[in-house]
C-alpha cells in the first residue's frame, strides 16, 4: 500500500497548487516539477529495492523474490496517470504560452501608444513654455503690458506735476498783476486829490470874481468852467476805479480756475500706481510659478517617458517563459516516454525496466547539461530577469 | 500757523518750515519765503510739520528749484514723513530734489 500512498502524494500536491490558485506560469511549471518528481520516485523505487533487498515491502508483504512482478498493474496504474496528467499539462503549457505571447503584444502595444501620448505631451509642455517666454509673435506678453502700463502711470503723474508747476506760477503772475492794479488805484485816489483840489480852487476863484463886481465877470466864467472839469475828472476816475474793480473781480475767477488746476488729489493716483505695481509682481511671481510647474511637468514626462521604455524592455520576460515553457513540454515528453516504458514493462514482465530507465536517463541527463550551458549564455541578454 | 523761514548765521543757507497744510493757499508766502533771495542761496525744505500734499505743493517746490538755478543747484528735502515721501517717489522727485 506504500508505494501506492506515495504515488498519491503529488497528485495531492497538484491539487494544492491548483486550489492555492499561484500565477499561471509558475503553477504549470511546479505541477510539470510534481509530475516529474512522481515519476523520478516511481523510477528510482525498484532500483532502490534491488539495492538494499527487502528493506521496504511491497503491496502484499512478497516482493523479495521478484521486485518487478507484483507491481505490474501499478506500472500499468502509473504510466496511464503519467500518460493523462502530462497530456492535460502539456494542453495547459500550450495555452500558457499563447496566453503570455497573447497579453504581451497587447501590453507591448498599449505601452508603445503610452511612450507616444507621452512625448505628445512634452512637446505640447515645450509650446506652452516657448509661448509664455514670449517668444511667439501673438502671445500676450503680459509683463509687457504691465511696464507701459507703469510706465504711463508715470507719465501721466509727470504731467500732472509740470501742469501744477506751470499753474503756480500762473498763479504767480497774476499775483503781480493785482499788485500792478493795486499801483493803478493809488495813482487813481491822487487823481482823485488833484480833481478835488481842482475844485476847491475853482471855488474860491469864483467867490474873487463875485467880490470884483462887473470887472470880475469874466472870470467867474471861466471858474465856472474849471469847477465842471474837476466834476469831469472825478466821474472819469470813478469810472475808471469802477473798471478795475471788474478787472479784479475777473482775476479772482482766473485764480480760482488755476487753484482747482494745480491742486489735484495724488491719493487716487498713487493708489492706481500702486496696484498697477501689485499687479505687475503678481504677474511676474505667477510666471515664475508657470516656468517652474511646467518644467516640473516636462521632467516628469521624460521619466514617463524611461517608465514605458523600461516596461518595454521588461517585457522580453516573454522569451524567458517560453523558454522555460519549452523546457517543461520537454519534461513532459520524458513523462510519456517514462509512462509508455512502464506500461510497455506492466504487458511484458520480462523487459529490462531498469536498463531502458537508465538509458534514458543518461540521455536527458546530457541534454540538461546542454539546456542549462544555453540558459545561462541566454541571461546576460535580459537584466531584469 | 503758516511757513516759517530761517537764514543760516553766515546768510547763505535759507531753511523753509512746511505748515501742516501746504497746498495752492500757501503759493504766495512759500514764493515770498525765497522770492528775495539772490542767486548761489542754498535752500532746504523741512517738512517734519507737513500731513497733506497735493500736486500744487509738487508744482511749488519746483518753482522753488527753478529758482535755485534749476538742474545744477541742489535743494535738499529734510524730516519727511512716510506718506509724503510716497508722493515724492511717485513724482520721482529723489530725482531732482536730495530726499533726507
Amino acid at each position: 500500500m506504500k508505494p501506492l500512498y506515495i504515488a498519491l502524494l503529488p497528485a495531492a500536491g497538484l491539487l494544492v497548487t491548483e486550489l492555492v490558485g499561484a500565477p499561471a506560469p509558475w503553477r504549470w511549471s511546479f505541477e510539470a516539477l510534481l509530475i516529474a518528481t512522481a515519476g523520478f520516485w516511481l523510477w528510482r523505487r525498484p532500483r532502490a529495492m534491488a539495492d538494499t533487498g527487502p528493506v521496504v515491502p511491497m503491496a502484499d508483504g512478497n516482493a523479495t523474490d521478484t521486485p518487478t512482478a507484483p507491481a505490474t498493474p501499478l506500472l500499468k496504474e502509473v504510466g496511464s496517470i503519467l500518460t493523462a496528467e502530462s497530456a492535460s499539462t502539456a494542453e495547459e503549457v500550450q495555452r500558457v504560452v499563447g496566453l503570455i505571447h497573447e497579453s504581451v503584444t497587447s501590453l507591448a502595444s498599449e505601452f508603445e501608444r503610452m511612450s507616444e501620448i507621452a512625448k505628445r505631451q512634452e512637446m505640447v509642455v515645450t509650446e506652452i513654455l516657448e509661448h509664455s517666454s514670449g517668444g511667439g509673435e501673438n502671445s500676450v506678453n503680459v509683463r509687457q503690458f504691465a511696464e507701459d502700463t507703469s510706465r504711463l502711470m508715470e507719465e501721466f503723474i509727470g504731467i500732472l506735476t509740470s501742469v501744477s508747476e506751470q499753474s503756480v506760477e500762473m498763479a504767480h503772475h497774476i499775483d503781480d498783476m493785482v499788485e500792478n492794479l493795486d499801483g493803478i488805484f493809488g495813482l487813481l485816489d491822487d487823481a482823485k486829490s488833484i480833481a478835488d483840489q481842482t475844485n476847491l480852487l475853482a471855488l474860491n476863484a469864483a467867490i474873487e470874481a463875485a467880490r470884483a463886481g462887473d470887472a470880475g465877470r469874466g472870470f467867474a466864467v471861466v471858474a465856472d468852467e474849471v469847477r465842471s472839469l474837476s466834476a469831469r475828472s472825478t466821474a472819469f476816475n470813478d469810472r475808471i476805479k469802477a473798471q478795475v474793480d471788474k478787472a479784479k473781480e475777473a482775476i479772482d475767477h482766473v485764480n480760482a480756475t488755476v487753484n482747482a488746476m494745480a491742486s489735484r488729489d495724488l491719493e487716487v493716483t498713487i493708489e492706481a500706481r500702486n496696484r498697477v505695481q501689485r499687479t505687475l509682481k503678481a504677474v511676474e511671481d505667477m510666471n515664475v510659478f508657470f516656468a517652474m510647474k511646467i518644467g516640473e511637468v516636462s521632467e516628469l514626462g521624460d521619466e514617463q517617458v524611461a517608465a514605458v521604455s523600461t516596461v518595454v524592455r521588461s517585457l522580453q520576460f516573454e522569451d524567458i517563459c517560453r523558454q522555460s515553457l519549452q523546457a517543461a513540454e520537454i519534461g513532459l515528453d520524458r513523462m510519456r516516454e517514462l509512462a509508455a516504458l512502464l506500461e510497455n514493462a506492466s504487458r511484458n514482465p520480462d523487459a529490462e525496466l531498469s536498463q531502458e530507465l537508465a538509458a534514458a536517463r543518461s540521455r536527458w541527463d546530457g541534454q540538461r547539461h546542454k539546456a542549462v550551458a544555453q540558459q545561462d549564455m541566454d541571461s546576460g541578454d535580459v537584466e531584469l530577469f | 500757523m503758516s511757513i516759517e523761514v530761517k537764514k543760516s548765521s553766515d546768510g547763505k543757507e535759507l531753511t523753509i518750515y512746511l505748515d501742516e497744510q501746504f497746498n495752492f493757499a500757501h503759493h504766495k508766502d512759500f514764493r515770498e519765503a525765497y522770492r528775495n533771495e539772490s542767486p548761489g542761496m542754498r535752500y532746504r525744505v523741512n517738512m517734519a510739520r507737513a500731513r497733506h500734499f497735493d500736486s500744487s505743493a509738487l508744482g511749488m517746490l519746483l518753482l522753488l528749484k527753478k529758482h535755485a538755478g534749476g538742474d545744477k543747484a541742489e535743494v535738499i528735502l529734510e524730516d519727511i514723513p512716510g506718506e509724503i515721501r510716497e508722493v515724492l517717489e511717485v513724482a520721482n522727485f529723489h530725482k531732482i530734489f536730495t530726499l533726507r
